[in-house]
């Protein structure tokens, strides 16, 4: 081995924390084998290996559990694989506080499970979340429908440690819940894709367990029924924790075989399943006992007058179900060819984003399926073709940059969250940049001068 | 002093009745809340849209002259003084609430907008604005943007940064750009999360988009009465530990509900060692309940009397005497200086006996009321600047109780700013690589550093008072 990259690596970690040649290629980022993984057990090391890679010119990508490795452009150059499995402590949890400092390799699971035995949790329920780690849920800013009572991870972080491209470590922020002693260095890191720094610790704000978790789900033959319901709660005093609603666009009027629509087995047995609409709403309740039982029948209430066909209490295991049902969204598609796209849009589109989805799929010949935090306009889109090859990626791209382009008429966010990186190579997932990209680059050309931070991956080719 | 020949383009841009430059009416301009920090500027101006700011910033821009943004000037750390003796850009004519729409849950105002006008103009619908800093019914949103301003709901709420969706901005060399907008989760990095909070040095808010919540079912404010300090903050601290989050707690001591009684007629006993006020929101279903487990709680922690707003006059009355505890000092005291560290909840007690030893080894009087639920401290040092030492004593004070907070591991500042007042402190919190990473996010913004420039960063040659007038009672401040 006459890499100096991984000599000097080795140096910093010992052999055993260290893998090269051959054993890197699990690692491969977009199909690009990286020269060295490193698996560094403390701050000091993480800035240790990146001086060097600042010095050597490597370019490092940071890696918690990989899970969201394929969001972005395939970067210009894969050097480093910066893995923060071993940094995966809880450091401190002060219930009385609700606060708690994390290293940012540990999983969410972990974390909750920790916790949760002192009966509190860090509120975020981003889909099939389990493995991946604070540092990559807060580079990514991911979330879940509960973000709609308990908003991102940028809402939650309150401190912030980080190590610069140069291997420099400083620190945003601090320990208590409200603070605004400086700039807000939280919110430059949080959603940075890994390209402004390398995230090592974060303390985050935390929520008690809520004593009662329910759901109230209606079926409706529309989209714009749903909204219509959505829209009544959203002007209503009533607290809900999240809003979804799960479908499978289809272009007349959405009416698809419900078993093989977008609702969820255990979701619309209720006494009137049987004409049922295939669109689901999935509201969530959530806190002590009497809070819960004092919502349940206004939302009910709510969703009847707007349309529902179906209405059903969900608790428990079937809660449980419901939400995994949606989670479904977010697992490998069987799928030869698909992408799942990310746009964000004011609530009322909803529906009108549907009727779009389901227009290019039809035109294009595509599947779609949506899963669409309605309170806050977050919708996700997958789009699948039994088609494989270049003719199915054809196919996905072209129904993708059709949502692009509506996006941008709409004043809407977009980006594509996942896709094969066959098909990622041959399209931006990213929306066009902004007036603001100015800034943005400048922030990149301030933070990361010899641009080896992710480089060439987030938005505009940061 | 601003060239004449540049007063005179101001001029012929925005018209005589919109530029301030007689000496005489730009005192009104020298000071915000924080009265002990003083600097006349050279020139004020009243833009009424974005692309007069636009163009006034160009100007200061292509002049380098240094230009700081100025709302209503109830800020609490000297964030909008014109140290540089050049443009003040006030943005009060810019006040109008430019669209509501309740389906997305969000409006768009102009930053010279008053905090509370907005929750008024909602609130028919069932609707309201989140932070309400104190000083509310005064105190613009523009103003609440830089700041990052909170007030006694953030327990529950947050602060402003977790209800601004989206900003147009005047950058420092003159160009209007959107940060963010009306969805969420836009790609990129989080530009409106870096500007609010700002203190106004990253350029100037024309447009601001925040979230508009639907006002709660039913709201329910009650009073602890306690012997002791200890006894109160206990208090709090279980309610937290039982997995309650009231949408406030707030602590007053003694010397406050008596100034306050003494002013207003809250209805605060007199005798007690501490009030706690709590305040409850959200569906009418379990509210009752949720006031039983509190009253339980309290008791537990030997509260004297536990009494609940029986309407909503009564509520008021107790919330009114919480918003002007710093306007009853006024009365027993010449001066007084606020402070705004923050602790972690559970060192409460501790920050307390601090602040008290450190008031008796300097002869000064410290009251306290404070954001109990987030650790959000006011300390209230009592001084007559006419004593010769008493004032330099009181910023001593001051220094000693924001260095024990952050020994505790918490913050100089919850929702004031650091300004001019705190900025040699910073060092007590951040290391040169902290603020070296501030200075670059900074100088991406700006990067001829003459929007509000003299702020934040710690600056050897500012002595804790830039003036030598020593002010009055400030009738018009609050916390």
């Amino acid at each position: 081995m006459d890499d100096r990259l991984v000599q000097e690596a080795e140096q910093i970690l010992g052999a055993a924390h260290l893998l090269a040649g051959a054993d890197a290629a699990p690692y491969a980022v977009d199909g690009m084998v990286p020269r060295a993984v490193a698996f560094p057990e403390s701050v000091e090391e993480v800035a240790a290996l990146l001086g060097v890679a600042h010095r050597l010119g490597a370019a490092v990508i940071p890696w918690g559990a990989g899970t969201r490795q394929d969001l972005g452009r395939p970067p210009k150059r894969a050097d480093l694989i910066l893995g923060l499995r071993r940094l995966n402590r809880v450091l401190e949890h002060e219930p009385g506080d609700l606060t708690a400092s994390v290293q940012a390799g540990i999983a969410l699971g972990a974390l909750q499970e920790a916790l949760g035995a002192r009966g509190q949790w860090l509120a975020l329920d981003p889909p099939r979340g389990h493995q991946a780690t604070l540092g990559g849920l807060a580079a990514t800013n991911v979330a879940g429908p509960r973000r709609f009572r308990y908003g991102t991870l940028r809402d939650m972080v309150i401190g912030i440690r980080v190590v610069g491209a140069d291997g420099t470590v400083t620190k945003g922020g601090g320990k208590v819940v409200k603070n605004v002693t400086g700039y807000d260095m939280n919110k430059l890191y949080v959603g940075s894709l890994g390209t402004l720094a390398v995230i090592v610790e974060l303390n985050v704000r935390l929520h008690p367990v809520p004593a009662v978790r329910a759901a109230v789900a209606g079926t409706f033959r529309s989209p714009d029924e749903a909204w219509g319901a959505t829209r009544a709660i959203l002007h209503s005093p009533l607290q809900p924790v999240s809003l979804v609603l799960m479908g499978e666009p289809t272009e007349h009027g959405g009416v698809r075989g419900s078993a093989a629509g977008g609702a969820p087995a255990g979701i619309g047995s209720g006494p009137v399943a049987e004409d049922a609409g295939p669109w689901v709403l999935l509201v969530g309740i959530e806190g002590f006992p009497e809070v819960v039982a004092g919502q349940r029948q206004p939302l009910h209430d709510l969703c009847l007058r707007a349309g529902a066909r179906s209405l059903t209490a969900l608790e428990g295991e079937e809660l449980v179900a419901a939400e995994s049902a949606m989670g479904t969204l977010w697992d490998l598609p069987s799928a030869p060819c698909w992408a799942r796209c990310r746009l964000s849009t004011v609530p009322a589109r909803v529906p009108k984003l549907c009727e779009v989805a389901a227009g290019l799929g039809a035109e294009h010949g595509l599947r779609a399926r949506v899963a669409s935090f309605i309170g806050n306009g977050i919708t996700h889109v997958l789009l699948m073709t039994d088609a494989g090859g270049t003719v199915g990626e054809d196919r996905v791209i072209a129904a993708a940059e059709g949502l692009k382009a509506w996006a941008a008429g709409e004043q809407a966010a977009y980006v594509m969250e996942a896709a094969p990186v066959a098909l990622r190579r041959r399209v931006d997932p990213w929306e066009a940049p902004r007036g603001d990209f100015r800034l943005m680059a400048g922030l990149k050309a301030a933070f990361d001068p010899e641009g080896i931070l992710n480089p060439g991956r987030f938005i505009g080719g940061l | 002093m601003v060239e004449a020949r540049i007063v005179r383009e101001l001029t012929a841009l925005l018209g005589p009745e919109r530029v301030v430059g007689d000496p005489h009416d730009l005192i009104v301009y020298e000071c915000d809340g924080l009265t002990l920090e003083r600097a006349t500027p050279g020139v004020v101006v009243l833009p009424e849209t974005a692309e007069e700011v636009a163009r006034i910033v160009k100007i200061a821009h292509r002049e380098q002259l240094p230009f700081v943004a100025r709302g209503a000037g109830t800020g609490l750390s000297g964030g909008c003084l014109d140290l540089g003796g050049g443009i003040i850009i006030s943005m009060a004519r810019m006040d109008r609430i430019l669209e509501v729409d309740f389906d997305s849950r969000l409006a768009m105002v102009e930053p010279g907008l008053v905090n509370l006008w907005l929750t008024n103009a909602v609130s028919k619908h069932g609707f309201l604005y989140a932070p309400d800093p104190s000083s509310q019914s005064a105190c613009t949103i523009g103003g609440n943007v830089a700041e990052n301003s909170g007030g006694p709901h953030t327990l529950k709420y947050g602060t402003t940064t977790n209800h601004v969706l989206g900003l147009e901005v005047v950058l420092p060399d003159g160009e209007i750009v959107w940060l963010g907008g009306r969805v969420q989760d836009r790609p990129g990095y989080d530009l409106t999360g870096v500007f609010v909070g700002s203190e106004g040095t990253f350029g100037i808010a024309t447009k601001v988009v925040v979230r508009l919540l639907p006002a709660p079912e039913a709201v329910l404010t009650m009073l602890g009465v306690f012997e002791t300090m200890d006894d109160a903050g206990n208090t709090v601290s279980q309610i937290i530990r039982e997995g309650i989050v009231p949408a406030a707690l707030e602590i007053m001591d003694q010397l406050t509900t008596q100034a306050v009684e003494d002013y207003i007629h809250a209805g605060y006993p007199r005798d007690a060692g501490a009030v706690l006020l709590v305040e409850l929101d959200g569906p009418r279903a379990g509210m009752a309940l949720q006031a039983d487990r509190i009253t339980r709680i309290c008791r537990e922690n030997h509260a004297r009397e536990v009494r609940i707003a029986k309407d909503d006059e009564e509520r008021q009355k107790l919330w009114k005497g919480r918003k002007s505890a710093f306007g009853a000092y006024g009365r027993i005291t010449p001066n007084f200086y606020v402070m705004d560290g923050v602790v972690p909840r559970t060192r409460l007690p501790e920050i307390l006996r601090q602040i008290e030893e450190i008031g008796a080894r300097h002869g000064l009087r410290i009251a306290n009321v404070f954001h109990a639920g987030d650790g959000n401290l006011h300390p209230m040092v009592l001084y007559d600047g006419r004593i010769p030492e008493q004032t330099s004593r009181a910023l001593q004070c001051g220094e000693e109780i924001l260095r024990a907070c952050v020994d505790l591991g918490g913050a100089l500042t919850g929702e004031h700013g650091i300004g001019v007042e705190k900025q040699n402190f910073m060092p007590m919190m951040f290391s040169p690589a902290d603020l070296a990473a501030m200075e670059r996010l900074k100088q991406v913004f700006s990067p001829d550093n003459l929007c509000n420039p003299g702020k934040i960063f710690p600056n050897p040659s500012h002595h804790g008072e830039t003036t030598q007038r020593m002010p009055g009672i400030p009738g018009g401040a609050w916390i």
